[in-house]
């Protein structure tokens, strides 16, 4: 299983954020095919230090007779390089791409990349399983549900498979299975970070996000006692000191994350961790039990700071709230991280300009993301982009660099009190 | 050249503190110098470096001012006249720079070379040494090269 490179250069820039967290869709998918039996190794090429090169030392070592890749919009062109890199190195082993992208894309991906042989679509972890099972037993792939392939020049599509509704059913994710291992993760970010999900899936149908086409409109939930379950496995099998609540919506069901919390003090697991929320989804009472439960870091995806703007997208909250949301968590001691999307329909260049003002009233103290919009697979805004730009202004690409240089530049300035820029030490050069 | 005459290289600068990857931080001198004296008494070898130790880069100057630069990310540019800035999506960092090096910044268009970029900037500073200026040039391109600003045109 091979989580891909972020970008198809071959080098790491200078600066580079990377999150700290380790791959958990592939974990996931992992775990469940080491407890039907089959041999599994997961490849993160996404983490700094990892090079291309060592996808082919790997395939020789390893010798795979599947090779699977998860690919998001972000990082499909190096999704398509470690496939044609694969079927390069070890012509003989077939190729199955997954993921969200390639959920939604399933068609265009086998017509243009033939190095992939099947697309699962949608959850992984039982298709997979089957979808190995299948072949190993040189069985009938056409009754695994859930996949694209193509046969006789065709193109062929099972049925689609049911999202998993018992969460608790799956096993732990198998990061005993990771390379780079566990303890290289820690030594490199500084911190015994893991990743888990507790939930799956969003009723809110924000138009740019793919998560309720992905994962539907029920939220899926595991029960307590299973999130204690492996919070506790993560403690003592890694040391585990911090986690990161990776749910597309944490804060939904409110009781559960009180629940949860009083849970997690009850059973006094020290632990640090972070969360995504909505901002109209946290009071001042459910931070405060989640601060007390050992929740540091928040992260909320605000997208917007024009109403006019986040009603359009669906966001269905004010931006009154999230200026609360973000004040509030900020007061209680939890780092609050801010992501905007620049470029939504209905956005223009003077209400970019509120984004700076936002951050100077609320003053996050964890990051903020001003990403350019990008119109994903799967999403509301790709069916329907020309319905949701017709008659609205476009801000030009030189407006939105401006709106975000100044977003992080007044962002720093406000967090570390920064009056001047760094410069940059430039290298040290023998010249020949 | 700044306002007063004086000549200044082309420089960048952000809003976090960065350094190349090949340049000496200030604080492995002491290191250096302490590990200097430890060997002279025979405490450590030859062969043990201070931790943190980077190799010089190497640069054959003939060879270099044949390259051609090109801008990455491209709509991630702005021109405001007498500054350069970029954002670099991937790595989230906003880049600012000086008067200079926002000259060499628009002459990377994947047409001139590093030697017609360094031609251009010495007519605009007939008192600098031109072997400083090439070697100034080359400093700051190596610098964009690290932060994924620029890539060389095959």
């Amino acid at each position: 299983m091979i989580v891909p490179p972020n970008s198809v250069a071959d080098r790491k820039p200078l600066g580079k954020f990377t999150l700290s967290t380790s791959p958990l869709g592939l974990s996931y998918i992992a775990a469940v095919l080491e407890a039907n039996g089959f041999s599994v190794s997961i490849l993160d090429l996404s983490f700094p230090t990892m090079e291309m090169e060592r996808l082919r030392e790997k395939i020789a070592q390893f010798e795979p007779d599947i090779v699977g890749v998860s690919t998001m919009t972000s990082n499909f062109p190096s999704a398509v390089l470690v496939a044609k890199k694969t079927k390069l190195w070890n012509p003989a082993s077939i190729v199955v791409m997954g993921g969200i992208h390639a959920t939604f894309l399933h068609r265009e991906i086998l017509k243009t990349v033939p190095e992939v042989d099947f697309v699962v679509r949608y959850e992984g972890e039982y298709t997979m399983s089957e979808l190995v099972d299948a072949l190993d037993k040189k069985g009938f792939v056409e009754n695994v549900k859930g996949i694209s392939y193509r046969e006789k020049g065709q193109l062929v599509s099972t049925p689609f498979r049911s999202r998993i509704e018992d969460l608790d059913g799956l096993p732990y994710p198998a990061h005993h299975l990771l390379e780079p291992s566990f303890e290289e993760y820690i030594s490199y970010y500084g911190k015994r970070n893991f990743p888990i999900m507790t939930t799956r899936g969003c009723p809110f149908g924000c138009i740019y996000c793919s998560t309720m086409a992905f994962h539907g409109r029920k939220y899926r939930t595991r029960s307590i006692p299973n999130v204690i379950g492996e919070l506790r496995y993560l403690i003592e099998r890694f040391k585990a000191d911090n986690t990161s609540f990776a749910d597309d919506n944490f804060t939904l069901q409110k009781d559960r994350v009180f629940s949860l919390c009083e849970e997690i003090r009850k059973e006094n697991l020290s632990i640090e961790w972070g969360c995504s929320a909505r901002v109209d989804q946290v009071s001042e009472e459910l931070l405060k039990a989640m601060k007390s439960a050992g929740c540091t870091d928040i992260f909320f995806g605000i997208e917007s700071t024009s109403q006019r703007v986040l009603d359009i997208v669906r966001k269905r909250f004010t931006v009154k709230q999230a200026k609360d949301a973000v004040k509030t968590a900020e007061k209680l001691g939890i780092r609050t991280h801010c992501s905007f999307v620049l470029g939504l329909p209905g956005e223009s260049v003077r209400s970019l300009n509120n984004i700076v003002s936002f951050l100077e009233e609320t003053k996050p103290s964890g990051r903020v993301l001003p990403n350019l919009l990008q119109i994903l697979p799967g999403t509301e805004l790709s069916e329907n982009t020309e319905k949701f730009f017709r008659n609205r202004a476009s801000i030009s690409d030189a407006d939105k660099t401006k709106a975000q240089l100044e977003i992080l530049a007044r962002f720093y300035q406000l967090n570390y009190g920064l009056t001047e820029l760094f410069r940059i030490a430039p290298p040290d050069v023998v010249f020949e | 050249m700044t306002p007063e005459g004086e000549y200044e290289p082309p420089e960048v600068g952000t809003v976090f503190r960065l350094r190349s990857r090949y340049a000496e931080d200030a604080r492995l001198e002491i290191v250096r110098k302490m590990a200097s004296a430890l060997e002279d008494k025979g405490l450590i070898t030859e062969d043990m470096k201070p931790v943190g130790y980077s190799e010089r880069l190497r640069i054959r100057l003939d060879e270099y001012v044949r390259k051609i630069p090109a801008r990455k990310h491209e709509g991630h540019w702005i021109d405001g006249g007498a500054q350069v800035a970029v954002f670099n999506p991937d790595t989230f960092f906003p880049f600012f720079f000086n008067h200079h090096g926002s000259q060499i910044c628009r002459l990377c268009d994947g047409i001139s070379t590093v030697g017609q970029i360094v031609a251009s900037s010495a007519k605009e500073r007939p008192t600098v040494i031109e072997r400083a200026l090439t070697e100034d040039i080359i400093r700051f391109l190596l610098l964009l090269e690290e932060l994924d600003l620029i890539e060389f045109v095959k």
